[in-house]
């Protein structure tokens, strides 16, 4: 079992070929990664997640900062020596190797006695489910197959960490959720500490007992599912975390503690916050719509119904700004109704202009 | 009914493909069979032109002179030892080169364009190169061993039959090198650089990571480059030829087995002994690709059933 700890972590790749130094990959990530958790790294495609987590594995030099993985130094180790398993996004099968051979190949490596490499071969192949592939090639494997190759690997290892690098995106989407629930069994069979990158972050949720978000190499919230969703510390976690997407618009102080959409009549209660303007976000399932009285012109009016079956999205044009509403189900709006928006049930989320960082109030 | 229409238009794509090939076969078997036919055609001959124009059939008398010739088992001794060494040395060293240039360091792309520079040498002035360098008199081989001191006298590098054999050796391995490197170069980047680092993961070092995960996985243009590189090296002329000044000495010293043919033909004339000579070494060319692809074959086999 085992602890993992970053502090200050950085990473620079080499100059560029134009012989400037390049920006900074990975920037300053200090967090604990505890014991038996499942933690996942989310964030846009080419923020850093694969960087950071190859600098746990140990596959990337650290450029300045320090890795602890139950609190020994893992700076200098080689990736065998840290006990960890690492599952690819290609899989990384070796094409010239039998399933079983895969799998076996890492106990091999490590003087594993030869009764006990079958014994673990065929438990993990089990686990799985791919018995009756052990004797193929990869290449016959189908997509799905390959993937539980590459998890029985990890597992057959047995070792005191798993990372994952977005395990789950070359497979199609019905395979993908069922995958995502297995990992979920595994991991609470299993009980090692997981470090799983995605930039879906519907998996991060259902996955995961930390969130580490990160945008442009850098660390922007690291917390529970229930905090990254409803305490984004940053306007980008904000934005990120969370479908369909958050309202989020600039408002400006109209009278002591209310702030309004410039040039529309929709205001919010914020309460004193001592700003004339602040960025402000509003989930779209906590936002409710009233058709506005006859003849009245409302806060806005319908720009397009989106039904999903269980609900429907409503999108309302409001002054300059798109604004979307999740109502249940399909929703008795039309296209150019004019209709005031409640947000009375809504958590109102702010933050700074500027540095995005959030506002409490 | 579907059946036989399917079958009117497969046999008629396949009338139009032997007809579109046809011309490239008629061209293949003017310019290779009819010049192989014939050779056969005179190894049962006794076909000598310093004898006169009356041209014998002799059945397999060539074919018995064959084996029983001590200079054919000279220069079959030369043969092997030469392939051997540029098959087997020159193909290992074009995997080392290969793994060096695979790797990430600054001027890689120098390195491997240089790595070109002794293919675009044409192969006679490679020979004339090595011959000048090997020169007893002026050769800067002499120069600089004489400057360090490793010798008093100038050695007379070409006059010597090993050493003769020696230089070849070297200027053929100069010479086949970068196709050797390229071949293996490409075949090394076409291993996804995942199982590298899932090797890594799995603890293999890099004797392991060499033997079980990379030499493997360029069986295939291993084998490939085993194959032809035996063909040239068999079929060895040129560089000899340029070296020993057309005689393939000193003293025989490199005249291998198709040299041995050339003079036997067109110095000594026996068209009919010659061609005999020829076809069998056709025929050992193919056995040594047999034997490579025997070779290959059976290791993927072994490693088969050490799986199951
Ligand atoms: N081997 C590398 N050499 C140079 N730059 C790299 C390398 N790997 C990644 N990068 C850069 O580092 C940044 C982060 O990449 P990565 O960690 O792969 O992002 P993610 O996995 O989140 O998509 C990207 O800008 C990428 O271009
Ligand atoms: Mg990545």
């Amino acid at each position: 079992m085992a602890q993992i700890e970053l502090i200050h972590v950085s990473k620079t790749y080499g100059p560029t070929k134009h012989g400037r130094n390049a920006e900074p990959a990975v920037c300053d990530l200090s967090y604990v990664i505890e014991d038996g958790h499942f933690v996942s790294l989310l964030g846009p495609s080419g923020c850093g997640k694969s960087t950071t987590l190859n600098m746990i594995a140990g596959l990337e030099d650290i450029s300045s900062g320090t890795i602890l993985i139950d609190s020994h130094r893992v700076d200098d180790l080689d990736p065998d020596k840290r006990d960890l398993a690492f599952v690819f996004q290609d899989y990384a099968l070796y094409p010239h190797m039998s399933v079983y051979e895969n799998i076996a190949f890492g106990l091999r490596m490590r003087k594993v006695p030869k009764s006990e490499i079958e014994t673990r071969v065929t438990d993990a192949a089990r686990r799985l489910e791919i018995e009756q592939t052990l004797q193929s090639k990869p290449k016959k494997l189908s997509g799905g197959q390959r993937q539980r190759v590459a998890l029985a690997r990890a597992i057959a290892r047995r070792p005191s960490v798993f990372l994952f690098d977005e395990p789950l995106s070359n497979l199609d989407a019905l395979l993908r959720d069922q995958t995502r629930s297995e990992l979920k069994l595994l991991h609470r069979e299993l009980g090692a500490t997981s470090v799983y990158v995605t930039h879906d972050q519907e998996e991060a949720m259902t996955l995961s007992d930390r969130i580490a978000v990160m945008s442009r190499g850098r660390l922007e919230q690291f917390g529970t599912p229930y905090e990254v969703y409803h305490e984004p510390a940053t306007e980008f976690v904000a934005s990120f975390v969370g479908k369909p997407r958050m309202n989020l618009f600039t408002v400006t102080k109209a009278e002591i503690g209310r702030y309004g959409l410039p040039g529309t009549t929709f205001t919010i209660d914020i309460g004193d916050i001592g700003m004339d303007q602040v960025r402000v976000g509003l989930r779209p399932e906590e936002c409710d719509l009233h058709p506005a009285d006859d003849g009245a012109p409302g806060h806005g009016v319908v720009k397009a119904v989106e039904p999903l079956g269980n609900v429907s999205d409503v999108l309302v044009t409001v002054g300059d700004q798109i604004f979307m509403s999740r109502v249940p189900g399909f929703g008795n709006y039309t296209v150019g109704d004019h209709v005031n928006i409640n947000v009375t049930r809504a958590r109102i989320h702010c933050f700074d202009q500027k540095s995005g960082t959030r506002v409490d109030h | 009914m579907a059946g036989t229409l399917v079958e009117k238009s497969r046999k008629r794509d396949l009338r139009f493909g032997l007809m579109l090939t046809a011309p490239s076969v008629i061209i293949i078997l003017m310019l290779l069979g009819y010049p192989m036919g014939y050779a056969i055609f005179m190894s049962f001959h006794q076909w000598n032109d310093k004898l006169g124009a009356d041209h014998q059939f002799i059945g397999l008398n060539n074919y018995g002179q064959l084996i029983t010739d001590p200079a054919v088992w000279a220069a079959m001794e030369r043969t092997a030892y030469f392939s051997v060494i540029t098959v087997v040395g020159g193909v290992a060293l074009a995997v080392i080169i290969a793994i060096l240039l695979n790797r990430k360091f600054r001027g890689r792309t120098l390195a491997r364009v240089l790595l070109l520079v002794p293919w675009a040498v044409p192969p006679v002035v490679n020979g004339i190169m090595w011959k000048l360098i090997f020169d007893g008199s002026v050769g800067i081989v002499n120069t600089i061993l004489r400057s360090l001191g490793l010798i008093k006298e100038n050695i007379q590098w070409l006059a010597d039959p090993t050493a003769a054999m020696n230089i070849l050796i070297f200027a053929e391995t100069w010479k086949l090198l970068p196709f050797l490197c390229l071949l293996m170069l490409a075949a090394l980047q076409g291993i996804p650089e995942s199982i590298y680092r899932a090797a890594a993961i799995d603890g293999a070092d890099a004797w392991n990571t060499f033997w079980r995960i990379t030499l493997p996985n360029i069986r295939g243009p291993l084998m490939f480059a085993l194959i032809v590189q035996s063909m040239w090296s068999l079929k060895v002329f040129d560089t000899i030829y340029v070296l020993s000044g057309g005689s393939g000495g000193p003293v025989s010293g490199t005249t291998t087995i198709n040299f041995l043919d050339y003079i036997t033909t067109f110095s000594n004339l026996d068209r009919g002994y010659g061609s005999a000579m020829a076809v069998g070494i056709m025929l050992l060319v193919l056995i040594v690709s047999a034997f490579w692809i025997f070779v290959f074959g059976g290791f993927s086999r072994k490693r088969r059933e050490a799986n199951g």
